[in-house]
């Protein structure tokens, strides 16, 4: 999977990239308007993360490049102004994700799967975890054939787990995942633990290993190296 | 005092003084002119007479009943005077003036007391009507001067009120600038030369100051990514210790809270330079439910029972900041309230009513609304949520109040 960051701030491209190379995609880069139009022009990406608030230009534009072009690529903008005239704005003239900086690292990689996952043609729409099963398309999970019935909360958590697999996932992260907006304004993360317990007593109940470990105060982690 | 007043009186007392001051140095002239005229036809009569009795040889008396030329024998000299004397005339029914020469003359050395008169009847008349014909002319200059400034003051004034009108209903946020009134009066091209300026300065100002709160939020968020995301790299490396683990925490935690508090007072700016013009008309019962149901999933584990009573309510108001409003409101409600306590929201009229239970506030009740204070100081929150909404009611000039009674925190919104 090819993936293009288009960021001006160099620390913060840095450290993007490296997530993105240790979840296995082919990144490249550009940190102004120029550099970016030249690499929308010349190749093809699966995944395009446009920071509309570049130097020499905007970012908006190269979205409109990107689709002039009739790329395939799925367009994520992430913005520090977080404005809701350029996130409205943004979705109009084609981009399919808007997320407003700061992110955590976590929720990109969920949104990139997603994005991927809409867009890949191969008819596929499963997502296949060992014994876990999942179909994005109508939200249905099912372990070793077996369905299992999940809140839309608990399927969420356990999707984003499954972007993330094998990754340390803090506690915000998955807080900001599950309700967005509002995770500003919550004190405890006691509804993770919550749902978290539901969902593991749900999958274990089914017979499926117990992939999610807890990670002392910081998090979780979805280890699917896990043997029985 | 109006302007137009001021000028006319201002004007009329300076018309009026010179009239009065002319008209007396008119009449003072005229009667001059008048009275040396009146001398000069005296003097050629008196020499016109002392010529024509040269050749004759004895004066006889007369005293004319035509009071214009009298002559008696004297036998001193007397001066030579002139006198003004108002003779009855029968015929006139009025006391005539007259001038009269008085000298001397002789005849076969006999001394003769000549008296030479003329009427000033005519010049007196013509004074009197000039004199009146310079008032009324007067009285009719001021009457139709101040009637044709009054009349054309409206006209010429006009271009003046539009530019103060324009000037009362600017709207900093408004999409149209200032634009100019046109005047042939060089003055008010001017004045509206200057206030346009000035407004494109203020506008300028202030789009300078809109761009700074998103720009500021820019430039603060970037390097909290930046820290978000090296921890988060962090977190992943393979001999990573437990103590270690924990100071990431620490870190993600307090990075947590700048980006809040970043965001907070980046809306309370926004809001309070009114940059949420925007308003729809926004059902506040449906929107109140909606984040009932999301709050009640989030704090499940409280086993909080919730009670409502809606009845609809439409507000016209930002959409953005409704959701902000009620959503700070509920919140705020679902963190403080003990486990296994219970919420009940109330809408009616134009009344927002929600009470839940718990225990009673550290702080005093008008704190609350305030900047940064929190109940529990070392509570995660930073203390915003509640100044926020406060922003909004001021905004829209609705009432919020609270107050904590049978155990029960209630905040109560009027809009």
């Amino acid at each position: 999977m090819k993936i293009l960051l288009i960021e001006d701030e160099p620390e913060l491209r840095k450290s993007i990239k490296q997530f993105l190379y240790n979840e296995g995609y082919t990144v490249e880069s550009a940190e102004d308007f120029p550099k970016a139009s030249e690499k929308v022009f010349e190749y093809d990406y699966d995944c395009v993360l446009v920071d509309i608030t570049i130097p020499k230009g905007n970012g908006l534009k190269i979205i409109d490049q990107l689709k002039e072009r009739k790329s395939k690529a799925g367009i994520i903008i992430i913005s520090a102004k977080n404005s809701l005239d350029d996130k409205i704005n943004g979705l109009e003239i084609g981009a399919d994700d808007y997320l407003p900086k700061p992110f955590h690292l976590s929720e990109l990689n969920a949104r990139i799967k997603a994005i991927i996952r809409r867009k890949s043609f191969d008819g596929n729409k499963l997502i296949v975890v060992n014994e876990i099963s999942i179909n994005s398309e109508n939200r249905s999970v099912s372990v070793n054939s077996k369905d299992v019935v999940l809140t839309g909360k608990e399927y969420d958590l356990l999707l984003f787990f499954i972007s993330n697999k094998n990754r340390i996932v803090s506690k915000n992260a998955i807080a900001e995942h599950l309700v967005g907006d509002h995770a500003d304004q919550i004190d405890s993360h006691d509804f993770i633990y919550t749902h978290l317990k539901n969902l593991r007593k749900k999958l274990l109940e089914k017979g499926c290993a117990d992939y999610i470990q807890t990670v002392y105060g910081i998090g979780y982690k979805f280890n699917n190296e896990i043997t029985k | 005092m109006k302007l137009l007043n001021k000028y006319i009186l201002v004007f009329l007392l300076t018309t009026l003084l010179i009239f009065l001051l002319g008209g007396f140095v008119f009449y003072n002239q005229l009667q001059n002119i008048i009275s040396e005229e009146a001398n000069e036809e005296l003097y050629l009569k008196k020499e016109q007479f002392l010529k024509s009795i040269e050749k004759k040889e004895t004066l006889s008396s007369v005293n004319s009943e035509n009071a214009n030329f009298s002559i008696e024998p004297i036998t001193e000299k007397i001066t030579e005077t002139i006198v003004d004397t108002s003779i009855y005339v029968e015929e006139a029914d009025e006391f005539i003036p007259y001038r009269k020469l008085i000298f001397n003359a002789t005849n076969n050395n006999q001394f003769y007391k000549v008296s030479i008169s003329k009427s000033l009847f005519e010049s007196d008349d013509l004074i009197e009507t000039i004199i009146q014909s310079l008032l009324i002319i007067a009285a009719f200059l001021i009457v139709i001067i101040i009637g044709v400034n009054y009349i054309f003051a409206k006209t010429i004034w006009k271009p003046f009120f539009k530019t103060i009108n324009k000037i009362n209903t600017f709207d900093i946020n408004g999409l149209n600038s200032f634009e100019k009134e046109n005047s042939s009066v060089k003055e008010f091209q001017e004045l509206n030369k200057a206030i346009e300026n000035m407004t494109k300065r203020i506008l300028t100002d202030y789009e300078n100051i809109k761009m700074f709160s998103e720009n500021a939020s820019h430039e603060m968020q970037t390097p909290i990514s930046v820290i978000r995301t090296s921890i988060e790299n962090m977190l992943q490396s393979e001999n990573i210790t437990e103590k270690e683990i924990s100071q990431l925490e620490s870190i993600e935690n307090a990075v947590k809270k700048l980006s809040s508090l970043n965001k907070s007072l980046l809306l309370l700016t926004k809001i309070e330079n009114n940059q949420f013009k925007e308003t729809k008309n926004i059902n506040i019962s449906d929107l109140s439910k909606n984040l009932i149901e999301q709050y009640a999933a989030i704090y499940e584990s409280k086993k909080i029972s919730v009670n409502t009573t809606n009845s609809d309510l439409v507000l016209n108001i930002n959409p953005h900041l409704a959701e902000i409003l009620i959503s700070n409101i509920i919140s705020n409600a679902f963190k403080h309230t003990n486990v296994r306590g219970e919420i009940k929201i109330e809408i009616i009229d134009n009344q927002f009513k929600i009470a839940n239970s718990g225990a009673p506030l550290k702080i005093s009740e008008n704190e609350i609304f305030q900047r940064f204070k929190k109940n529990e100081e070392t509570s995660d929150s930073i203390g915003l949520g509640l100044s926020i909404v406060n922003s909004i009611i001021d905004l829209y000039n609705y009432k919020i109040n609270y107050s904590y009674t049978s155990a029960m925190h209630t905040i109560t919104v009027d809009f």
